[in-house]
């Protein structure tokens, strides 16, 4: 098992390195210079090369990868040309919000993701069944974008019982907190949710004609305990994959959430990053954003390797 | 049953959604059938005259947002400002003058000024007894190190200032090394104008001041969040007393909110999150020009000119004359802009509008005439027609009107192969890539259109738009026009650039003047958004009613 998680652990490295290479690169060739950005058409040339000589970007590609890789490995990401401080001093108040919000997301789209596709499977062709499973193709196929506005019309303008935006920290009152982070949360984990809700209705309904069920019910096991100790169990190893993807889809969907609810979190930073050419802060948010990715599918592989001995042996030749 | 369910819960998710879509839409068409123009500055006034009691102004915060994300420098006049600054750092920080409509500097933190005769010499003679919100006070010898700086940081507003001196504890006197006809409304309506508590700079450092502002404003700097929002709080020794000898501000505090997303700022304004949204757009300003409980307002004064500009420096179609001029004549620009941006735009043949004093009224017009444009392209040899490039920032203006051009240069013979770029793409082409076609450019007037002309057009223009100039006698000009001691001195040459640049060899081909706007809740009074040139307001007197 230790082999196996070794392995896993370095492909990720690997993995992780490739993309700080890609990303730095195409950072790096995008049009658009970020001490022109940030000083406006009414600078001095000899201003914007003052400034682009102190930010670094006037040395050639390799040098600056190299000093970049170097400095993030001691824990620094730079200067954010933007922001005007230190990548880690800005993240480390945004990450943690990205982070909750995230957390309580994947949260709420699990656990109602499961509830649901067990409902739906248990109560297969009827109305309950019809009515979950239409909400959950509505899931998938609504952008979380659009979905967003609508909340926002319906609960804040319309019934005025949320805020349109804005964030407010844990600590200022949990009561608060829940006001502002409600509907991001749920436009987060509207996807999860009906994602989730479809998977483990199926795997529910595949597990149910099979062998070990029928002789469970043969030996006159009570229902509940043939669903919680030999459906429910096994239905759920497809569900674990799935959370791995839930994770990358929703530090993806956090960018454009935090647009929407103008909450001040990593993906929103990401974006204003982007729009004004500020690499350091472009390539922080980027890796933190691969390293959650390739970590979430590290610990899906791990626990595939615990839960299904079958996977862990074929990583072992 | 299943079936009936399933299309019942459809038909209730189908009418949620486009019930939510054409809320907006019906609000629209049921304004743009009304025969209301949108409410100005001037109309809103009489009804901020009604009858208030002074105690009932007292309290309140005014939440506002001026629409996007990109502030970087709120406190350090002298530092890389944007005109933004001076909209959002208002609440706290103060100027010499204030710009008003007509292009006149009036006095604010100064009791008067004079100028001699050949406009090389001022002085300015301080109110006394103001104090920045850090304790100090504001004397002559504050103001003087506020311009000395920006001189020192190589500021293009000030480079013709060769001195300046405190005379005494309140006169302040400056020396020009040539008159200077921008100074003064530089002064008043850039924010290199703005002043700051010298004590404070000097005790926490330049990158500590661009994020805490520390003026004589009449609200205090609380917080400022990159992105998210700045919180200002009631200056309780702000020097201002209203008409009736009531102390300034009326309101307890000003929080301004950064948002980008059209939809959330209009449901921010619905649901009285936010009280006005400065720089609104067009359909969102039509959208609220007839809604009950709220005020659309455009600017008194043009704020900003769109236009096209040839790459004249390459060997390229647009570097000829008679193609720019064909592609003057080829597009109604007239019909484009009533019909998409009426409400708070106006077509235009030069950077300025009827009315102004820097508008030439005898320029050289070029009225919507594709046989002309034909005859001219063929003149220039591109008889079978041509391709041309457009290279544009990706704003919803901008693709608006791309999209409405491109018929009328198909129907003469020009394909427009149509580029929209990022902001940092775009800059990136004004600077380095621009080598062929034209590039669409909107300029905020800073402080007032022939500013902005210099700032940018001139010779001297600080940063030069890439492969695009003019030719000397047109340079010259630009520099006479800012070396003119009066207004009347200045304006028949800033007519003369009019027509080098936009007329005789339409170098530029402008189709657009817009005027900023503002969407407010009825509730707020005398904010005073636009009312003055440039983008001061008066948070010192704005108030909130129930």
């Amino acid at each position: 098992m230790a082999r196996y998680v070794l392995n896993k652990a370095l492909v990720s490295l690997l993995i992780l390195l490739i993309v700080s290479f890609v990303a730095f690169w195409i950072i790096s060739v995008l049009p658009g210079d970020a001490a022109l950005i940030s000083l406006g058409m009414d600078a001095t040339e000899e201003r914007v090369a003052e400034l682009r000589a102190e930010w670094n970007l006037d040395k050639p590609l390799p040098v600056r990868y190299a000093s970049w890789l170097g400095d993030i490995l001691r824990g620094d990401f730079g200067y954010s040309t933007h922001y005007k401080d230190s990548c880690v001093n800005v993240l480390s108040q945004r990450l943690p919000i990205t982070a909750i919000l995230g957390a309580m997301s994947l949260l709420m789209g699990v656990a109602c993701g499961i509830l649901l596709g067990i409902l739906a499977a248990v109560n297969r062709g009827r109305i309950i069944d019809t009515v979950v499973t239409f909400v959950a193709n509505l899931g998938v196929s609504l952008p979380v974008f659009w979905f967003g506005i609508l909340l926002i019309y319906l609960f804040s303008v319309w019934l005025g019982w949320l805020p349109v935006q804005g964030y407010s920290a844990p600590s200022d009152g949990v009561g608060q907190f829940l006001r502002y982070a409600f509907l991001p949360c749920l436009s987060m984990a509207w996807g999860s949710m009906a994602t989730v809700t479809r998977q483990t209705r199926s795997s529910i309904l595949e597990t149910l004609h099979q062998h070990h069920v029928k002789t469970a019910r043969a030996k006159g096991l009570k229902e509940h305990r043939i669903m919680s100790r030999h459906i429910l169990k096994n239905s759920l190893i497809p569900v674990i994959t799935l959370l791995g993807f839930q994770v990358r889809n929703l530090v993806g969907g956090s960018v454009v959430v935090e647009q929407i609810y103008n909450i001040p979190g990593m993906g929103r930073t990401l974006i204003q990053a982007v729009n004004s050419r500020d690499t350091n802060m472009v390539l922080a948010c980027l890796m933190i954003i691969a390293a959650i990715t390739i970590l979430s599918s590290l610990l899906v592989d791990i626990t595939y390797g615990i839960v299904d001995p079958r996977i862990r042996r074929g990583g072992n030749r | 049953m299943r079936k009936r369910i399933a299309l019942l819960l459809a038909i209730i998710i189908a009418s949620a959604v486009f019930g939510g879509c054409s809320s907006g839409t019906q609000s629209t068409s049921s304004q743009n059938e009304s025969s209301e123009p949108i409410s100005t500055i001037g109309d809103g006034s009489s009804q901020e005259s009604e009858a208030v009691e002074v105690d009932s102004k007292y309290g309140g915060i005014l939440t506002y947002t001026p629409g996007v994300q990109n502030e970087q420098n709120l406190g350090y006049p002298a530092g890389d400002t944007n005109m933004l600054m001076d909209l959002n750092a208002s609440p706290a920080l103060e100027s010499l003058f204030r710009l008003d409509t007509e292009g006149n500097v009036v006095e604010w933190l100064l009791e008067r000024y004079e100028v001699s005769d050949d406009g090389l010499s001022y002085g300015f003679h301080l109110k006394p007894d103001i104090m920045f919100h850090d304790g100090s006070p504001l004397n002559a010898e504050t103001v003087a190190w506020n311009i000395q700086m920006c001189v020192d940081n190589g500021k293009t507003q000030y480079t013709r200032v060769a001195s300046v001196v405190a005379a005494d504890e309140y006169t302040v006197t400056v020396q020009m090394s040539e008159p200077d006809i921008l100074f003064l409304s530089n002064m008043a309506a850039d924010p290199c104008g703005l002043l700051i508590s010298r004590q404070s700079f000097e005790a926490n450092g330049a990158e500590w001041a661009e994020k805490n502002p520390v003026g004589t404003g009449p609200f205090t700097f609380v917080r400022w969040e990159n992105d998210v929002k700045a919180i200002y709080t009631r200056n309780e020794n702000y020097w201002g007393i209203d008409a009736d000898g009531n102390k300034l501000p009326y309101l307890d505090g000003i929080e301004v909110v950064y948002m980008t997303e059209t939809a959330v700022i209009e449901a921010a304004l619905e649901s009285n999150e936010v009280q006005a949204w400065v720089r609104a757009g067009t359909d969102s300003l039509s959208k609220f020009s007839g809604m009950s409980g709220f005020s659309a307002e455009k600017a008194a004064v043009p704020t900003a000119n769109h236009q096209l500009l040839a790459c004249t420096d390459t060997d390229n179609p647009a570097a000829v004359k008679e193609v720019r001029q064909a592609v003057a004549y080829a597009i109604d620009f007239d019909a484009i802009v009533n019909g998409l941006f009426s409400l708070n735009c106006v077509n235009t043949n030069q950077c300025s509008v009827e009315g102004r004093i820097y508008y030439n009224e005898g320029i050289t017009k070029r009225e919507y005439n594709p046989e002309k444009a034909k005859e001219l392209l063929a003149a220039a040899g591109y008889e079978s027609g041509l391709e041309l490039n457009f290279y544009s920032e990706n704003s919803e203006m901008q693709e608006q009107m791309l999209t409405a051009m491109a018929p009328y240069l198909e129907n003469v013979g020009i394909k427009a192969n149509i580029q929209l770029l990022d902001s940092g793409g775009f800059f990136a082409m004004l600077t380095e890539g621009f080598s062929d076609g034209f590039l669409f450019s909107a300029y905020n007037y800073s402080p007032h259109e022939f500013g902005k002309m210099y700032s940018l057009m001139s010779d001297s223009a600080a940063l030069k738009v890439v492969n695009f100039s003019l030719d000397d006698a047109t340079y010259k000009l630009y520099e006479e026009a800012r070396s003119s001691v009066t207004l009347e001195e200045c304006a028949p040459l800033v007519h003369q650039i009019q027509e080098k640049v936009y007329g005789e060899n339409c170098y530029i081909i402008s189709y657009l003047t817009q005027y900023e706007s503002v969407i407010k809740n009825a509730a707020v009074k005398d904010a005073g958004f636009y009312e003055w040139a440039g983008y001061h307001w008066t948070p010192e007197i704005a108030y909130l009613v129930s």
